[in-house]
């Protein structure tokens, strides 16, 4: 039985192929196929907005990869054949680009990436292109549809440019397709998942953590994640040992502290003189302290934390001296069961417009004595 | 590249020892009920050949996870759509079910959601949900499998794939629970049983079974376990098989359980009198109380079920009286979730297996099956809130934007979770499965 081809995985199909094709030899092809001189930068040097390579001293990872020293002549190669502009055949018809989608401008880019998530910047795992060029050839649906499958190199390589935001750098290529901002920025994938945009940027040039640093954490109480695949940010919890963990705990992480944006010390033994380990992880995203021992005092302590958007306070001691100023990306609070009165409450509110208080719950009122239904007549 | 997919889970080489130990009902346990209705037939059948992941599991994906947990509310029975999220105000078909607006501008749901209506800001309502199978058994089957029912192979639900491929955060509690009914649809399938749901009946009568006998004092009951170890320790090491360990893993896995501190979660006794009163004190209600305490103690996948709405006779009365608790419940629970900062990482959907036609069936007044439009709730885990997503005809008869097919509900939700949609697994007879059978995830929804 043979399933129908969806449309979206036909012009995703084609996307990629145009994408491939379209990279690697634009200027001259599409030149001499639109009959129009492409709005791109000759230069083919490492343009200045290519991802620098930014491995820290001493890591083992490789630089990482340049749009258009590495990618696109893949993409060249591999995809330009059925995505990039329409051309004549050598029997003189127009052929279009497959499914519509072509990759040989930045353009056509965005609107492959807004229309069927084709490249998602930070999240390869999200990113229609890998998705394809990954099935074997035996599938429908694999890319490109004719020829040898892309090499796991090629294929890491993609991944990797991928996961560090996919950044194009300078290039544009054929015009057309979705504008693209001045700032040649990834504003298209702005539709897409933030958190994948934001854990993205807090990623680059940043080397995983040394192999002896995480089989140390590897044992409980710790439980130490990679957030994604080709992200060396992490997660790290203390399930089901909780009551073991205390501030002497905290200090064994320094060795991934840079790396750490999620941290839940829920229900542990941490107290406000173990929250001063928290300045050392300059990305903490989101910390959890539900039912710790921490004070609006404590806290005070951990005032640069630039990335911190999600803080837990359920069930602290925390009171109306709380102070959010350190923390400038903050968007959810949540205070229930806290010290801080509704004055308190009040206060923080006017001061952070930004921020979303979450105090006691909205719960709904006790059913009267006979139930919640309604009775309806008529 | 490869340091970053570490993933760093549980000691099993600790569970592995442990896993020696075993418990016979003639030692003084009752039987533990953490199998599933198809753990005893999954036993055969436990190896796991050629997984592109490898043994236990793990490497996160290269998609980023928002959900760490989620909470299913199945309602069972084929929710009607006209009358809960899809309201068709002023058709024929709509019937006496009024539509109300809610704290989202422009949309609306039916006047039997005044709690929910509150909420629609934390939630993204699909009105374009399709199924090609209108019958009970087989719609349920492909809502929690994301295929087909057939005779040669039992498929896994997503706890259990989310279980074996990722692993269990609490170690002693099960990963994957459900509540008021495992009807044998939410299963480990062909994988082993040790991801099967621990299925609990009645919500308020805490985990039965669970507790040692007093008539057995606990130095004693250690010395019938060593005692027992001792014997088996022969036949274990002439049958060192996958099956036998699967069944040694599960009297493990049991009296785990027994003795983690952990218990007192399935116990919702302990919460205050005006929170259980706030769920509503039916078994549904207090399902979804132990489902948050569930989440709270590190278990990642629970299902709560509501069932009724198989409306074909009388759907007006009928569905006067299933959704009220829906409406509670469901708002206790986001709001519960929401003020203790749960709700960022908890995935709550809504599910159901089918719709009702919005034909009203004038002999009966009510509605029958009706598979190829429907509607289900998603709600935190990374949710975008406040949406409508996809759109049906006037009277809501077909999708005519953005169809959302039961294999793509459950790709987004696996998609939340962090699990690989297109890797291929493969079952103990070498089949290829994929978690939710190339559904593709509906990236819109997400924030």
């Amino acid at each position: 039985m043979t399933r129908p081809r969806r449309w979206s995985h036909t012009a995703a199909a084609i996307t990629l192929c145009v994408l491939c094709v379209g990279l690697v030899s634009i200027t001259g092809f599409i030149a001499s196929a639109t009959g129009t001189m492409p709005n791109i930068s000759p230069s083919k040097s490492a343009a200045s907005g290519s991802a620098p390579s930014r491995a820290a001293p001493g890591s083992a990872m490789p630089p990482a990869p340049s749009f258009e020293k590495d990618i696109l002549p893949l993409l060249k190669a591999r995809c330009f054949e059925c995505h990039s502009a329409p051309k004549r055949d050598a029997k003189g018809r127009l052929r279009k680009p497959k499914g519509d989608l072509r990759f040989d401008g930045l353009g056509f880019i965005r609107k492959a990436q807004r229309e069927m998530d084709a490249i998602v910047p930070g999240a390869p795992g999200k990113s229609l292109v890998l998705e394809l060029v990954r099935l074997p050839a035996s599938n429908d649906e694999a890319m490109p549809p004719k020829g040898d499958r892309l090499t796991p190199k090629e294929i890491a390589k993609l991944e990797q440019w991928i996961a560090v935001g996919a950044p194009f750098g300078d290039w544009r290529g054929a015009a057309g397709g979705d504008p693209v901002s001045a700032t040649g920025g990834n504003e298209a994938a702005a539709d897409s998942r933030r958190l994948a945009l934001l854990y993205g940027r807090l990623a680059k040039g940043l080397s995983p953590a040394p192999k002896e640093a995480l089989a140390k954490l590897a044992t409980p109480p710790f439980r130490v994640e990679s957030v994604a695949i080709g992200n060396p940010l992490l997660r790290v919890g203390f399930p089901a040992h909780e009551k073991q963990v205390d501030d002497e705990t905290l200090k064994q992480l320094e060795p991934i502290a840079g790396l750490v944006v999620q941290l839940d010390l829920g229900r542990t033994q941490v107290s406000d003189s173990g929250l001063k380990s928290l300045n050392s992880m300059p990305r903490l995203v989101r910390l959890d302290l539900t039912g710790t021992q921490v004070t609006s005092t404590g806290l005070r302590a951990i005032t640069r934390l630039p990335e911190l958007r999600s803080l837990i306070l359920v069930r602290t001691a925390v009171d109306d001296r709380l102070d959010l100023s350190g923390w400038p990306q903050l968007r959810s609070l949540y205070l229930m069961g806290s010290q801080v009165t509704d004055a308190g409450l009040q206060r923080l509110r006017d001061r952070h417009p930004k921020v979303t208080i979450r105090s006691a719950p909205n719960l709904p009122p006790p059913a009267p004595a006979n139930g919640d239904r309604r009775r309806r007549r008529g | 590249m490869d340091d970053a997919r570490l993933y760093l889970g549980s000691d099993d080489v600790t569970r592995r020892a442990f896993l020696s130990r075993t418990a016979q009902t003639w030692l003084g346990l009752s039987a533990v009920p953490i199998l599933g209705a198809s753990g005893a037939s999954a036993l055969g059948n436990t190896s796991l050949r050629n997984t592109s992941l490898g043994d236990d599991a793990v490497a996160i994906p290269g998609s980023l996870a928002t959900a760490r947990n989620v909470i299913y509310l199945y309602m069972s029975g084929g929710m009607s759509h006209l009358d809960t999220f899809d309201l068709k105000p002023g058709t024929d078909e709509q019937g006496p079910t009024e539509a109300i607006s809610t704290n989202v501008d422009g949309i609306r749901v039916s006047q039997h959601f005044p709690f929910l209506s509150q909420h629609m800001d934390k939630i993204a309502v699909i009105n374009s949900m399709f199924s090609h199978q209108g019958a009970h058994l087989q719609g349920r089957y492909l809502l929690h499998t994301s295929y087909e029912q057939r005779g040669t192979i039992e498929h896994p639900s997503m706890g259990a794939w989310l279980s074996r491929l990722q692993g269990n955060i609490n170690p002693t509690l099960p990963g994957h629970v459900s509540i008021g009914g495992n009807n044998g649809t939410a299963s480990a399938g062909f994988l082993e049983p040790k991801h099967a749901p621990l299925p609990i009946g009645d919500p308020s009568k805490g985990l039965a079974h669970s507790a040692r006998p007093d008539a057995v004092p606990a130095d004693v009951y250690a010395r019938r376990l060593d005692r027992l170890q001792k014997m088996n320790a022969a036949f274990r090491k002439k049958h060192d098989r996958k099956d036998v360990r699967a069944y040694d893993e599960v009297y493990d896995q049991a009296v785990r359980l027994m003795n983690s501190s952990d218990l007192k979660a399935f116990d919702i006794a302990q919460e205050p009198d005006a929170v259980r009163e706030a769920y509503g004190r039916d078994s549904f209600g207090q399902g979804c109380l132990l489902a948050r305490r569930l989440i709270e103690h590190d278990v990642r996948f629970v299902e709560v079920v509501l069932g009724g709405w198989d409306t074909h006779n009388e759907n007006f009365e009928n569905i006067e009286e299933r959704c009220p608790p829906l409406d509670r419940s469901l708002s206790a629970l986001l709001a519960d979730l929401d003020a203790r900062g749960l709700l960022e990482e908890t995935l709550v959907v809504v599910g159901t297996e089918f719709g009702r036609t919005p034909e009203i069936r004038r002999e009966r007044n009510g509605r029958d099956h009706h598979p190829q439009a429907f509607s289900c709730l998603l709600a935190g885990g990374g949710i975008k809130g406040g949406q409508v997503y996809g759109k049906t005809d006037a009277t809501g008869q077909n999708v005519i934007e953005k169809q959302v097919k039961v294999q793509d509900l459950n790709a987004t939700i696996a998609d939340a979770l962090g699990l690989p949609l297109s890797e291929t697994i493969y079952s103990p007879s070498g089949r290829p499965f994929t978690v939710a059978d190339k559904g593709r995830s509906v990236r819109e929804l997400f924030a």
